[in-house]
C-alpha cells in the first residue's frame, strides 16, 4: 500500500467527532486483508485483530479517525447557518474556508465583517450554503447536522505534503501500513488495530476500546506540534527528522519502558527518530494508559505544522519512519503472558 | 515520632518519582518494604501495590491510597552554552524556581541551577514571575555532552535536602505525598497480622500530580476493594494564607466532608478518631477534595472512600514542612482504620447493599 495514495483517499471523507460512519466503512475495507477479525464497538470504534499464538502479550495500536468540525445549531431567516465548534477549532485558521456537510452539502465558512481576527469565536461565524431563505436552507440542512472543512492533500517539495485533515488521517494511514507489514509475521502477541472515534472532544473512543481489549502495551499514532516555524515555543521537534517518540504531552507521560524500547529499536534498525516533549495538546495515549487496569502506553507522533488548519503540513518520511518503528516495536515485544 | 518512621519519610521523599517515572522506584520500594508485605507489585501505569493479607478467607479487602508521584520538571531542549530548556511536570510553585538547586536524572545524575535575572536587570518586570518554560537550567556542561547525558524528556527534580527544625517539624521536598506513603506503610507494616480486619492493599499510586484521571483509577480497578482511604497532604496555615482554606499545623489529621466521598464511612472514621483520641479536624470540600478521592469513588461499580489529610506548609516547593504530631496522628488513624471490626462489618463484602 502506498501511504500517500491511502492518505488521499482518507482525507476527503468528512468524519467529524461522533459521525465517523463514512471513514469507518473505508478503513474497514482497507484493514480487512491484514486482520483475522474486524468489529465495531458500541461507541463506533473500528477494532481489527491479528491473532497471536495465545502465548504472548496483548498490544493495542490506535489512531483516531475523527476530525474537528462544526455543528449547525441555528438557521437565520436569511438562510445563513450558525454553528457550534466540535473540538479545538482555531477560528482564525478556519475563516473563509470551503466546508462540506456529512451528506455532501457544500458551503463556505465566513466571519462577520466587523469582528477583528483576535476576537473570532463561534458567535461571529456563519456558513453560507448559497440559499436565499431559512425555508430553502431547511430543505437541505437540519439543526444538528455536521460540517467539516473540505479535505484533501497535495504535495509540496520533496516528501512534504499539505492539506487537511492530516490530524489524524496520516496516523490512520501509518497504522494501516503497520498492519500490512505485520500480516505475514508469526507473532506470539495478539495485535489490535484500533481506529478510534471522538478523540478531538476528549479522547473518548479510546477509553471504551481499551476497556474491551485490556492491552498490556498501547501505542498511539497522532500528529504533534513542532518548534521549527517562526514564533513557535521552544521545542526540539521538527519536520523531516523522523518518528517522534513521545515522552510527554498535556494529557500523558509515557511509560519509560516504552520510550526506551522505541528509541533503542530506532537506533538498532537505523530508523530516523526524535524525542518529543509537547507542552500542549492531548492524545488517545492518556485514555489507553488509564482505562481498566491500565497499560504500558506510549506514542509515535508525526510532526505537523499548522495543526487544526486547512494547510496542515507533514513530511511523509516521518510517517514512514513511524510505521517502520511501530512494526519493529510489536515484533520485539517480550514473550509470554 | 520514632526515628525509624522519620528516616522512612526522608528516604521515601528523596527517591526520584516525578510523575511518569514512578516505575523507576520499584527496586527501592521493594528493598525497603519486602520484609513487611506479602507481595509488592508494579503495574502497567507505574502504581505500586503493596499487599498484606490477614490470613483469613472471606475477609474484606481494604485499600489505602497515597500517591507516590511528585512534581518536577523535564528537559525540553538542549541549548547553546550548556543550558537546558525545561517544562514543569505538575503544578510547580513558580515563586521558588529562580536560583533553585536541581538534580537532572539523566544517563548519569547531574546538578544544575535554575537561572535567575538579577534584580539590577529586572526593571519594571520585577513583580512578574517567569513561567518555567521561560527559564533555563545552568549545568555548565558542553552541549554535545548534554545531548548524551540528558536528552529531551529527562526528568528533573529539586535537590533533596532534609532537616529537622527546632521544635521537631520536618522540612524537605516531596513530603507531598511520600510522607503520607511512608506513614501508611509504617502503620500497615507494624500492625500485627491477627489484628487486621481484612486484606490490606497499600496503593502507592502514580500520576496524581499530572493526570486528569490519575493512576489511582487503574490501581483501584485492579485492587477492587470493599472500602478505601485516600491520604494526601492538606494546606497548612501560615499567617498570610486564608483561614477558610487551610488547616492548622499540629492540629492532627483532617477529614473531609465531600460529595466525592462516602458520608457514612467518613462519619465512622471520625468516630474512630474520637474513640482512639486521635487529634483531627473536619474540613468541608463540597464538590471535590482535590485529591484522588473523587476518581477512586467512581472506579468499577463504585468504592466507598474517606479522604484524610496531613497538614503541610509550603506545598510544591523544595522545603515543605510537616509536624511530627500530625504524622503520629495519621499513623494511628491508618492503624485504627485497618483494624476496625466495625468498618469490616459495615462495608466488607456487601458493596451492592450500600446506598447509591
Amino acid at each position: 500500500m502506498n501511504l500517500y495514495t491511502t492518505l488521499q483517499k482518507l482525507s476527503v471523507l468528512p468524519s467529524v467527532s461522533g459521525r465517523e460512519d463514512g471513514i469507518r466503512a473505508l478503513l474497514s475495507e482497507l484493514i480487512a486483508p491484514y486482520a483475522d477479525e474486524v468489529r465495531v464497538d458500541n461507541l463506533g470504534n473500528l477494532i481489527a485483530k491479528k491473532r497471536g499464538t495465545g502465548e504472548g502479550k496483548t498490544v493495542m495500536l490506535c489512531a483516531h479517525m475523527d476530525e474537528i468540525g462544526f455543528l449547525v445549531n441555528f438557521i437565520e431567516d436569511s438562510g445563513l447557518l450558525r454553528v457550534a465548534p466540535i473540538g479545538g477549532i482555531n477560528f482564525a485558521a478556519s475563516a473563509f474556508s470551503e466546508v462540506v456537510s456529512e451528506s455532501g452539502i457544500a458551503g463556505v465558512l465566513v466571519p462577520d465583517g466587523k469582528t477583528k481576527p483576535a476576537d473570532y469565536g463561534a458567535n461571529c461565524f456563519a456558513i453560507d450554503i448559497g440559499v436565499k431563505s431559512r425555508k430553502e436552507a431547511e430543505r437541505k440542512v437540519k439543526i444538528g447536522d455536521f460540517f467539516v472543512v473540505r479535505g484533501g492533500v497535495r504535495r509540496l517539495a520533496g516528501k512534504r505534503i499539505t492539506g487537511s485533515p492530516l490530524d489524524d488521517r496520516i496516523g490512520c494511514a501509518a497504522l494501516l501500513a503497520v498492519a500490512e507489514n505485520l500480516w505475514q509475521e508469526m507473532l506470539s502477541a495478539d495485535v489490535y488495530y484500533v481506529f478510534s472515534v471522538q478523540e478531538e472532544v476528549g479522547c473518548r473512543g479510546a477509553m471504551t476500546a481499551t476497556f474491551g481489549i485490556a492491552p498490556d502495551y498501547a501505542l498511539c499514532f497522532d500528529v504533534t506540534g513542532t518548534g521549527d516555524v517562526p514564533g513557535a515555543d521552544p521545542m526540539a521537534c521538527a519536520l523531516g527528522k523522523g518518528a517522534a517518540v513521545k515522552i510527554k504531552d498535556r494529557s500523558v507521560i509515557c511509560h519509560p519502558e516504552v520510550v526506551t524500547s522505541l528509541c533503542t529499536l530506532a537506533e538498532k534498525h537505523k530508523i530516523p527518530y526524535q524525542r518529543e516533549v509537547l507542552l500542549y495538546g492531548g492524545t488517545d495515549t492518556s485514555s489507553m494508559q488509564m482505562t481498566g487496569s491500565g497499560s504500558r502506553a506510549g506514542a509515535l507522533s508525526i510532526p505537523c505544522r499548522y495543526i487544526h488548519s486547512r494547510v496542515e503540513t507533514c513530511d511523509m518520511g516521518d510517517a514512514e519512519a513511524c510505521a517502520r518503528l511501530a512494526t519493529e516495536f510489536v515484533k520485539a515485544l517480550p514473550e509470554g503472558k | 515520632m520514632n526515628e525509624e518512621l522519620k528516616r522512612d519519610i526522608f528516604e521515601l521523599s528523596g527517591i526520584m518519582s516525578v510523575s511518569g517515572f514512578e516505575s523507576l522506584a520499584t527496586e527501592k520500594i521493594r528493598e525497603r518494604y519486602q520484609t513487611y508485605f506479602d507481595e509488592i507489585q508494579v503495574d502497567a501505569v507505574g502504581n505500586h501495590l503493596l499487599r498484606r493479607s490477614c490470613g483469613r478467607t472471606d475477609a474484606p479487602s481494604i485499600l489505602v491510597d497515597a500517591h507516590f508521584d511528585e512534581i518536577g520538571m523535564m528537559v525540553t531542549k538542549i541549548c547553546e552554552g550548556g543550558f537546558l530548556r525545561f517544562t514543569s511536570v505538575g503544578g510547580l510553585s513558580q515563586s521558588v524556581l529562580q536560583g533553585a538547586d536541581v538534580v537532572i536524572y539523566g544517563t548519569r545524575t547531574l546538578r544544575g541551577i535554575i537561572t535567575s535575572t538579577p534584580p539590577h536587570l529586572r526593571g519594571d518586570s520585577e513583580d512578574i514571575l517567569p513561567e518555567a518554560e521561560e527559564l533555563l537550567i545552568d549545568v555548565g556542561y558542553p552541549e554535545e555532552e548534554l545531548e548524551k547525558i540528558a536528552p529531551v524528556g529527562t526528568p528533573i527534580g529539586f535537590a533533596p535536602r532534609y532537616r529537622e527544625l527546632a521544635g521537631g517539624a520536618l522540612a524537605g521536598k516531596s513530603f507531598d505525598n511520600k510522607a503520607c506513603g511512608a506513614i501508611a506503610a509504617y502503620a500497615i507494616a507494624h500492625t500485627p497480622r491477627e489484628n487486621l480486619a481484612g486484606d490490606v492493599t497499600l496503593l502507592l499510586s502514580a500520576f496524581e500530580e499530572t493526570s486528569r484521571i490519575g493512576g489511582v483509577a487503574p490501581g483501584a480497578f485492579s485492587a477492587n476493594p470493599d472500602y478505601a482511604m485516600v491520604i494526601d497532604v492538606n494546606l497548612a496555615r501560615v499567617p498570610h494564607t486564608p483561614k477558610s482554606e487551610t488547616v492548622p499545623l499540629r492540629g492532627g489529621v483532617s477529614l473531609a466532608w465531600s460529595a466525592a466521598t462516602h458520608r457514612e464511612l467518613t462519619a465512622m472514621t471520625k468516630a474512630l478518631c474520637q474513640e482512639k483520641e486521635i487529634p483531627h479536624v473536619m474540613v468541608a470540600a463540597p464538590s471535590s477534595t482535590g485529591t484522588n478521592s473523587p476518581t477512586l469513588n467512581l472506579v468499577g461499580s463504585g468504592i466507598p472512600v474517606v479522604d484524610v489529610g496531613l497538614p503541610l506548609r509550603n506545598m510544591h516547593t523544595y522545603y515543605e514542612v510537616i509536624a511530627p504530631e500530625d504524622a503520629d496522628a495519621l499513623c494511628r488513624l491508618v492503624q485504627a482504620f485497618i483494624e476496625s471490626p466495625a468498618l469490616a462489618e459495615r462495608f466488607g463484602g456487601r458493596k451492592e447493599e450500600l446506598p447509591t
